[in-house]
């Protein structure tokens, strides 16, 4: 299978390291605006257009989020199956028409809500009595991103931390217990930090801490308790190895430090290509991950408002 | 100085007891209950008189500790008040902001301290976070995320015309008083989800998550659940973490415990200090008229605000306002 990859910045340096070990599967075009003429062997296109219609069974995009419907446009366009980083888009119009696109085209659209590729967030999933209303409580926490331009810190183009950093939460609870029903949330001036509270369909009440101000290391913590159970999860408690250099760098993007031999991006990206050569249904959908973008969405609206906020299916009130 | 303790109802009364005995300018002198068995019990354990009527207990001392269940607080408190007693009153300082009030109010027209336990103010890691903070290590405070969850303590705890409420009424207030410590700043608005279902043989509130807005803009959540499962290696705890403009910080304020395996448990033994001697030398110093890091009545009313305010916000489904304008 061949695959396009547009961008290059933190993710798409991941997800080309997942394909390279993939068998019959070849990154035969790299959409970047910086740097070489090719990148370990791959040609580097400049123009957009141009890489798209590259010869390829899909395109990989892990664009700045305000750049993906544009790309996902002209992928579609160019009749390619479609990998889209999380998140969906960076506005709700743009999302809805990415969602209407996607509804008439017989192309694989699968959105990479990664979250659910973890092993320890299946797991607490897995815990979890189905028919149980549950507490939870997740944080998440990096240092401030840097990524070209740094469009991470423009709330037009990136959402902020809420929806690019809680988006991960918010889609594992949604996932996890369901529909949400209501949302407060309140984020500092800047859009670094952001505490949001959802209440469930299912009476489940999850609150959310997301933070680009920490500098302890990229750090994730889950709290789920149901009636006579307690599950807990702390990223930094289970690191099972441990290295200090001198000096310390840091990297531009803080990510997951992960030690398994088939990581949660090889693996959200082997199920799109296996849903890509078998013809399968994608196990992570535009339309759903929709649901999730709308709820960070309605996230930064009850910020800016400061008031809850009623969750209509689709987004509507927004 | 002579203290007698009102009523064993609360799970702290052992750590006043054992405090009062511990601390070298205090005696424990007279036990009052209005449940006589609960009472002799304990009187008996430390080895004083117990007293079946509450103003034999007043006659006694020269201060009080109120350690009944929530509802009573206001009945015991406006007594020893009466009766020109101190009072050291186990939070919440009662069920409703107006009781409160009116007990805050009492010790002022009557020139008497009352005092609300809030032991975290005497924590040593929650110290060395105020003094962090007032260090300015990490800049101005944006944000706080609190936890202080614990097991169900069942008996009245789960009864509302004894408690007020549940979990939110029971853990709330020691966030809520630490962060108004840490900040110096009012809370402006409340927001709430709460409910009930994480022990299904009691109707009262067990889960509950908490948002909060300061009158300065920091902005604040807090979790007070009763979600600590029977099996959970020790209480409960507390944590809080402050993000600020130059930096994090992380507080678990009973983080120094030791990790025990038996053949069929797991359980943590706390080696810190307990609080509550420090904060029984506060009140007896507070007394004399030294200044203290003690929580006045006035901190206890605050505190009681915010949770009224959570309730009314769980039922309104709003973010209700609490003192009104913001500043700026």
């Amino acid at each position: 299978m061949r695959v396009i990859l547009l961008g290059y910045g933190a993710m798409g340096r991941l997800h080309l390291a997942a394909y390279r070990r993939m068998k019959d599967v070849e990154v035969v075009a790299i959409f970047s605006t910086s740097g070489n003429a090719s990148i370990d062997g791959i040609p580097v296109y400049r123009d957009l257009d141009e890489c798209v219609r590259v010869e390829a069974d899909a395109v990989d995009i892990c664009l700045p989020t305000f750049l993906h419907k544009i790309a996902f446009v002209k992928a579609l366009e160019a009749g390619k199956h479609i990998f889209l980083e999380k998140p969906v888009a960076s506005s709700l119009s743009d999302a809805k028409e990415m969602l209407d696109l996607a509804r008439k085209t017989e192309r694989k659209i699968m959105v990479g809500q990664v979250l659910r590729y973890f092993p320890e967030y299946q797991k607490l999933r897995e815990q979890l009595d189905p028919e149980k209303p549950v507490s939870a409580l997740l944080s998440r926490r990096a240092k401030l991103p840097e990524g070209k331009h740094n469009w991470f810190l423009d709330r037009q183009k990136s959402g902020g931390v809420i929806l690019d950093l809680s988006l991960h939460d918010i889609d594992f609870l949604r996932w996890t217990l369901g529909p949400v029903t209501r949302i407060l949330a309140q984020t500092d001036q800047e859009y670094r930090y952001a505490l949001i509270t959802m209440r469930h369909k299912n009476k489940s009440i999850s609150r959310i801490e997301a933070s680009w101000r920490y500098d302890g290391g990229f750090t994730m913590e889950a709290e789920l308790a149901q009636e006579g159970k307690l599950l807990t999860y702390h990223s930094r408690y289970t690191i099972p190895l441990h290295v200090h250099s001198l000096p310390e760098e840091k990297d531009a993007v803080e990510v997951p430090a992960i030690f398994l031999h088939e990581d949660p991006y090889y693996r959200e990206l082997a199920d799109f290509v296996h849903a890509v050569r078998q013809d399968t249904d994608v196990s992570i959908t535009l339309e759903d991950a929709y649901q999730s973008t709308c709820l960070a969405l309605l996230a930064l609206h009850s910020a800016d408002t400061r008031k809850p906020v009623t969750v209509e299916e689709g987004g509507k009130g927004l | 100085m002579r203290i007698s303790i009102l009523s064993a109802a609360h799970v702290h009364f052992d750590l006043f007891a054992t405090a009062i005995r511990a601390c070298a300018d205090t005696q424990l002198v007279a036990i009052y209950d209005d449940q006589p068995i609960r009472g002799k019990e304990k009187a008996e354990q430390y080895g004083v008189p117990f007293m079946a009527a509450l103003e034999d207990a007043l006659d006694q001392c020269e201060a009080v500790v109120v350690c009944s269940e929530n509802a009573k607080h206001e009945e015991m408190v406006l007594a020893a008040l009466e009766a020109n007693k101190h009072v050291l009153c186990e939070k919440p300082l009662s069920t409703t902001g107006k009781s409160a009030e009116k007990m805050a109010s009492k010790a002022d027209e009557r020139n008497l301290v009352l005092a609300t336990a809030f032991p975290m103010r005497f924590n040593s890691p929650a110290i060395e976070m105020k003094k962090a903070l007032a260090g300015n290590k990490i800049g101005e405070i944006l944000a706080f995320h609190g936890t202080n969850q614990g097991k169900c303590p069942g008996d009245w705890f789960v009864k509302p015309h004894l408690a007020g409420g549940g979990a939110v009424m029971d853990h709330t207030v020691h966030l809520v008083d630490l962060m108004r410590w840490y900040t110096g700043a009012e809370i402006a608005k409340v927001y709430a989800e709460i409910d009930s279902f994480l022990h299904a043989q009691y109707d009262i509130d067990d889960v509950g998550h908490i948002q909060l807005l300061f009158s300065n803009g920091v902005i604040a959540d807090l979790d007070p659940s009763w979600s600590r499962p029977a099996g959970y290696p020790t209480w409960g705890g507390l944590g809080l973490r402050v993000t600020g403009t130059k930096g994090v910080m992380d507080l678990n304020g009973f983080a120094q415990t030791i990790s025990v395996y038996t053949s069929d448990s797991v359980y943590w033994e706390y080696w810190g200090e307990s609080e509550y001697a420090y904060m029984i030398e506060g009140f007896v110093k507070r007394i004399g008229g030294e200044e203290t890091s003690l929580a006045s009545a006035w901190d206890g009313v605050a505190a009681v605000k915010v949770v009224e305010a959570a309730y009314l916000s769980a039922r309104e489904k709003e973010f209700v306002p609490l003192y009104g304008k913001m500043e700026g």
